[in-house]
């Protein structure tokens, strides 16, 4: 459905999009994961062919990106980071006008957007204007005015930014039930739990660059750092740092608060062994927690800087 | 909803702003009509300054006549300062001067106008003038008619003894009056329209021209043109509803105070003048999203205009240089389509015509500076 191959946008001296190749199939939500910066939305822009771009290809449906090409973009829809809505309609006229942009026979647009804003939970609030929601409920808009012409391909470039929880859960409902309905959504974030819950591929950009792609296990897979293990003791023993990282598989082992934290490179009895290594060497845990590596730490590692930076 | 609809949408949510400046224009326009009313001229004592080159009987018969019932005060001086005594209208020190050629003798002979008045064309006082010195070379010429002779003494006497009103409540001054009146209602509602549309239509499209909402409309399968042509097609919309209401509003007002005044060159200017500023507004909003910019844009453009176009000011008492720019400003061509009561279509071709250029000129440059922005991007 979308393929971006070798992708180079500057700004002057700036380098926003360095080679960047990217691809979608049919059905899929596709997350787009870095931080602020990064070339997300620049990405998206060129895609939709807001921007112009200094080399490489796009093709969306199999064409080439072109913004004359109006077949391509009735099948498009996208929710920009921004709010972009009318202060002065309320709920039903901003979706309405929207709509209409894509729609021009009243009867089907009006079903239409009955139907955005009942999905998005706007029944409630359609005589509303903006400055009368909440800013969630303002992000649900912003939703219903990208999704009412029914889009095969959707663009949702953080649509859960400063928003409360009720409203991002409703967003990530929402997500899950345009694909259930077949719909491609590219899903920008920087909320790695977004998108560990929500897409099925997930590609990491680090100053314009495609630097991982696949899905979350293909990532963990990628890294050193298979498991980690955070482990506090009763006694403090200075050459505790050195026995424990002559354990099998252990990586390196790093200083957390009290506790050390231990990182393996296979998930193959780290546990048992480090219970084995505490009883043969009569030791008291005051604590003792496992847990597979996130996206963070994936993130961490190719980057070498935290995903929120 | 077409954005057609979507923008008119936008103006009706405007509806108590628009009200209210509706509003106000109204009620400038009918204390100026009761302010006015030829029915409720009176004569007032005038101060005149007379720059009397001629030094003749006739000379001094204008001046004793006019100062039974003026307070007048003479020059005989070579080279007056034309400018100071523009100066003291303005600051309504005086209400006019008059001068007086050293040939005004031959040219009364010979039928010519023999004395030059120069006062704030808008004021009653200024008709009040002229009536005075009409009256005067009136019954001077039929008295030289009769009797081969000017007997400036008697003519003086005469009008002293009784003030004919014919003169004075002839259909010409009335026409004349109603032209005034007119003429500055449609120069006022020039400028109103030039603040207004520039303000109202500046806020609400600047909505439409923000960054995130443009692109939106720019990734939908919209053609620029039709967006374009929508946008277009409703702002003239709101431009005929402001220029219909501001228009039948001045017939209403004046219903039997018409007679002698240029309506159709009247409608046709305030037409051109909202396709001038329409036109002008797409320059702003090409260069800027930002409502304070715009508002404050608005301001200085419409007043700064209005000011050196002569309709806060008489252009006659504008400096000569001021006069020289405002021949360049769109809003006085806006103010020569209906400049004479009898004026015809043929002689309010050539203001209409620059208007329309000046028009077309804001559309190609607004044009420019938009593909400029898009591209930019």
């Amino acid at each position: 459905m979308i393929m971006m191959d070798g992708v180079v946008k500057r700004y002057n001296e700036l380098i926003a999009l360095d080679h960047f190749s990217f691809n979608a199939q049919d059905g899929e939500i596709v997350g787009l994961l870095g931080p602020n910066g990064c070339g997300k939305t620049t990405a998206i822009n060129c895609m939709l062919s807001l921007l112009s771009f200094d080399s490489g290809d796009i093709e969306i449906f199999g064409r080439k990106v072109d913004s004359n090409n109006n077949d391509v973009k009735r099948r498009i829809g996208i929710v920009p980071q921004e709010l972009a809505i009318f202060d002065k309609l309320n709920v039903y006229e901003n979706v309405d006008f929207y709509c209409g942009l894509y729609i021009q026979n009243s009867k089907e647009r009006k079903k239409l957007v009955e139907e955005a804003i009942d999905f998005v939970g706007l029944d409630k609030y359609r005589r509303f204007t903006p400055g009368k929601l909440s800013g969630g409920l303002k992000r649900r808009l912003n939703i219903a005015c990208g999704i009412a012409h029914k889009p095969e391909l959707l663009f949702m470039d953080e649509p859960t930014v400063a928003v409360d929880a009720q409203s991002r859960n409703f967003i990530l409902e929402g997500v899950k039930k345009m694909k259930a309905d077949g719909r491609t959504v590219i899903y920008t974030t920087h909320y790695l739990e977004e998108a560990e819950q929500l897409c099925d591929r997930m590609v990491i950009m680090d100053q314009g660059r495609n630097i991982a792609q696949g899905t979350v296990g293909q990532l963990q897979k990628s890294i050193s750092t298979q498991e980690r293990v955070e482990v506090g003791f009763l006694t403090e023993d200075p050459g505790m740092k050195q026995r424990l990282s002559e354990l099998p598989h252990v990586v390196k082992v790093t200083n957390k608060n009290d506790n050390y934290l231990i990182h393996f490179e296979k998930q193959e009895n780290n546990l048992a062994n480090l219970i084995k290594f505490i009883e043969s060497n009569n030791l008291t845990y005051t604590e003792l927690t496992s847990e597979r590596s996130t996206l963070s730490d994936i993130f961490l590692e190719l980057t070498g800087k935290e995903l929120r930076d | 909803m077409t954005v057609f609809k979507g923008i008119l949408l936008h103006f009706w949510k405007y509806r108590i702003l628009i009200v209210i400046l509706l509003s106000a224009f109204f009620i400038f326009a009918v204390m100026f009509s009761q302010g006015n009313s030829s029915e409720n001229y009176t004569s007032e004592s005038l101060r005149i300054d007379i720059i009397d080159h001629s030094r003749s009987e006739m000379s001094r018969g204008l001046i004793d006549y006019l100062d039974e019932n003026n307070e007048v005060t003479v020059s005989n001086e070579e080279n007056p300062d034309i400018e100071a005594l523009e100066e003291k209208i303005f600051l309504n020190a005086i209400d006019g001067f008059i001068t007086i050629p050293e040939d005004a003798e031959s040219k009364f002979t010979s039928g010519r106008p023999v004395v030059e008045t120069t006062a704030d064309q808008r004021s009653t006082q200024h008709l009040q003038m002229q009536t005075a010195i009409r009256q005067y070379f009136t019954f001077l010429k039929a008295d030289f008619d009769t009797t081969g002779e000017l007997h400036t003494d008697a003519v003086t006497d005469l009008l002293s003894d009784s003030i004919d009103v014919e003169i004075h409540e002839s259909v010409d001054v009335e026409a004349q009056s109603n032209f005034e009146y007119m003429r500055n209602y449609t120069n006022f509602a020039g400028y109103w329209i030039m603040l207004f549309l520039l303000i109202l239509v500046g806020n609400i499209m600047s909505e439409f021209n923000s960054p995130e909402l443009k692109q939106r409309i720019n990734v939908s399968p919209m053609k620029t043109s039709t967006f374009m042509s929508q946008m277009i097609l409703s702002q003239i919309v709101v431009g005929l509803f402001v220029v219909a209401f501001m228009f039948f509003g001045a017939l209403a007002l004046r219903t039997d105070s018409l007679s002698g005044v240029p309506l159709g060159k009247m409608f046709t200017a305030l037409l051109l003048i909202t396709a001038f500023t329409l036109s002008v507004h797409y320059v702003i909003a090409a260069l800027t999203t930002n409502k304070f910019i715009i508002n404050g844009l608005a301001n200085f453009i419409a007043i700064g205009m209005a000011f050196l176009s002569g309709i806060m000011i008489p252009f006659e008492v504008m400096g000569q240089t001021a006069q020289n720019i405002a021949q360049y400003l769109p809003l006085y061509h806006f103010t020569q389509i209906y400049a004479e009561p009898d004026i015809t279509w043929g002689g309010a071709a050539l203001p209409m015509l620059v208007t329309v250029l000046y028009t077309a000129a804001f559309l190609i440059t607004g044009m420019i500076l938009e593909n400029r922005r898009k591209t930019s991007s």
